[in-house]
C-alpha cells in the first residue's frame, strides 16, 4: 500500500465560536495522510495512474478557505469526507492545527481518520 | 459590528512596543489591521483583542522576516485578506549591540535581513500590488551619528533611511514612502540600562518623548498626501547634537 503525506499545509479560514472569529480569518495548519493502491503508477510512471497530491492539496485548500465553521471537528470531518470521495483512497487521516486557539499554547489540533 | 474603514494597514512587529502602539492607533483612526508578529503570539493575540473591541477587523500574520521566501508571501497574503490594503508600516526591528567583526556574521545577517531586506521586499511588493498607498519606515534618531554600541543595527537603519528616499522617487506618484526616526521614546530592550532620563538632559528639549509623539506623526504622514521621501525625527532634537 502506498502512503502519501501532506505536511503543514497552510490555509486561512473562518473558524471558531467567538464573534471575532466569524469575521477574521486565521491561519490553520493541515496534515493529511492517505493510502491508496499505487501498484499501477509504480509500473507505468504515468500521472493518470497516480493519486495526484497536488489535486488533493488544492481541493483541501479551497474547501478550508471557503468554509465558515464553528468547530474544528466539523471542518476536519468535511475535509476528510472530501478526500474519501475519491474511491481510490483506502484510508485517510486528517489533522488540523489552530495556532490562535490558545495564546499560551503553540496550537490546538483535532484529527479524524476513515477507512474503506 | 464592523464600521466603515479608511482602508487596511499592515503593521510589522505589531505585537509589542511601538509597533503595537501604531496598530492600536491606526485601528482607532479607522483602519483594519493586518498584524504581523513572529515569536510574540500571546502579545499579538492580546493586541488583536484590543482592536476587535474597537470594531475593527484584525488578522494575525506570523512570518519570520529574516527568511526571504516567507517575507515575499506576506503582502500577497495580506492583500488577499484585506483587498483595501493601503498602508504599510515597517516597524519590526532587531536591536542588538555589537561591533563590526568578520569573525561571526550571524548578527550582521540578522540585522540586514530584518531591518533592511524585509522593509525593502515588503515595500516593493506593496508598490506592486497596491494601487495607491503609503509606506512608513521606522528608522532611528541616531542614523545621523557614527559612534555607537549598535554597529550593525545602525548601518541597517542608515540604509533604510536612504531606501526610503529612493523608494519615494521610484514608487511615486501612487505610493508615498516616508520615515519616522524615533528618539528616546520607549525603555530599551535586551535588559540594557534605562539611561534615557540622564541622556535626555543633553538634548535640546531636555526630556524623553512618548508614543503619542510618534503616533501623531504617523497620522500626519497619512493625512498629508503631498509628503513623500521625508524622514521625520521625533527625538526632541537629539539628532542635532
Amino acid at each position: 500500500m502506498a502512503v502519501i503525506r501532506i505536511s503543514d499545509l497552510k490555509v486561512r479560514a473562518l473558524i471558531g465560536a467567538n464573534s471575532w472569529e466569524r469575521i477574521n480569518k486565521q491561519e490553520l495548519s493541515i496534515n493529511i495522510t492517505l493510502e491508496y493502491d499505487a501498484s499501477k503508477a509504480c509500473v507505468s510512471d504515468k500521472l493518470k495512474d497516480a493519486l495526484n497530491y497536488e489535486t488533493v492539496a488544492t481541493k483541501i485548500m479551497y474547501t478550508a478557505e471557503h468554509s465558515r465553521f464553528t468547530l474544528l471537528e466539523k471542518l476536519v470531518f468535511k475535509l476528510l469526507a472530501g478526500i474519501m470521495a475519491d474511491k481510490r483512497v483506502l484510508k485517510a487521516y486528517v489533522r488540523v492545527d489552530k495556532p490562535q486557539a490558545l495564546s499560551q499554547a503553540r496550537s490546538v489540533s483535532f484529527e479524524l481518520s476513515a477507512e474503506r | 459590528m464592523i464600521s466603515k474603514s479608511k482602508g487596511s494597514a499592515l503593521v510589522t512587529g505589531a505585537a509589542k512596543r511601538i509597533g503595537r502602539q501604531v496598530a492600536l492607533h491606526l485601528a482607532k483612526e479607522g483602519y483594519h489591521i493586518a498584524l504581523h508578529y513572529h515569536h510574540s503570539k500571546p502579545e499579538a493575540m492580546a493586541t488583536a483583542q484590543a482592536i476587535y473591541k474597537m470594531g475593527r477587523r484584525c488578522e494575525l500574520f506570523c512570518c519570520d522576516l529574516s527568511k526571504e521566501a516567507e517575507t515575499l508571501k506576506l503582502i500577497p497574503q495580506v492583500k488577499k485578506a484585506f483587498p483595501n490594503l493601503n498602508v504599510l508600516i515597517n516597524s519590526a526591528s532587531l536591536f542588538v549591540p555589537n561591533r563590526f567583526s568578520a569573525s561571526d556574521l550571524s548578527l550582521f545577517k540578522s540585522h540586514w535581513n530584518i531591518n533592511f531586506k524585509a522593509p525593502y521586499l515588503l515595500t516593493c511588493e506593496f508598490a506592486r500590488l497596491v494601487k495607491r498607498g503609503t509606506v512608513i519606515n521606522f528608522v532611528d534618531a541616531n542614523v545621523v551619528k557614527y559612534k555607537t554600541k549598535y554597529a550593525d543595527y545602525l548601518m541597517t537603519k542608515k540604509a533604510l533611511l536612504e531606501f526610503t528616499k529612493m523608494a519615494a522617487v521610484q514608487f511615486g506618484p501612487n505610493i508615498r514612502v516616508n520615515g519616522i526616526s524615533p528618539g528616546m521614546i520607549l525603555a530599551p530592550v535586551n535588559n540594557q540600562p534605562d539611561d534615557r532620563l540622564m541622556r535626555a538632559r543633553q538634548i535640546p528639549l531636555q526630556r524623553t518623548g512618548s508614543p503619542a509623539h510618534v503616533l501623531s506623526s504617523v497620522s500626519f504622514i497619512l493625512e498629508n498626501d503631498y509628503l513623500t521621501g521625508q524622514i521625520i525625527a521625533i527625538d526632541g532634537g537629539e539628532n542635532l547634537i
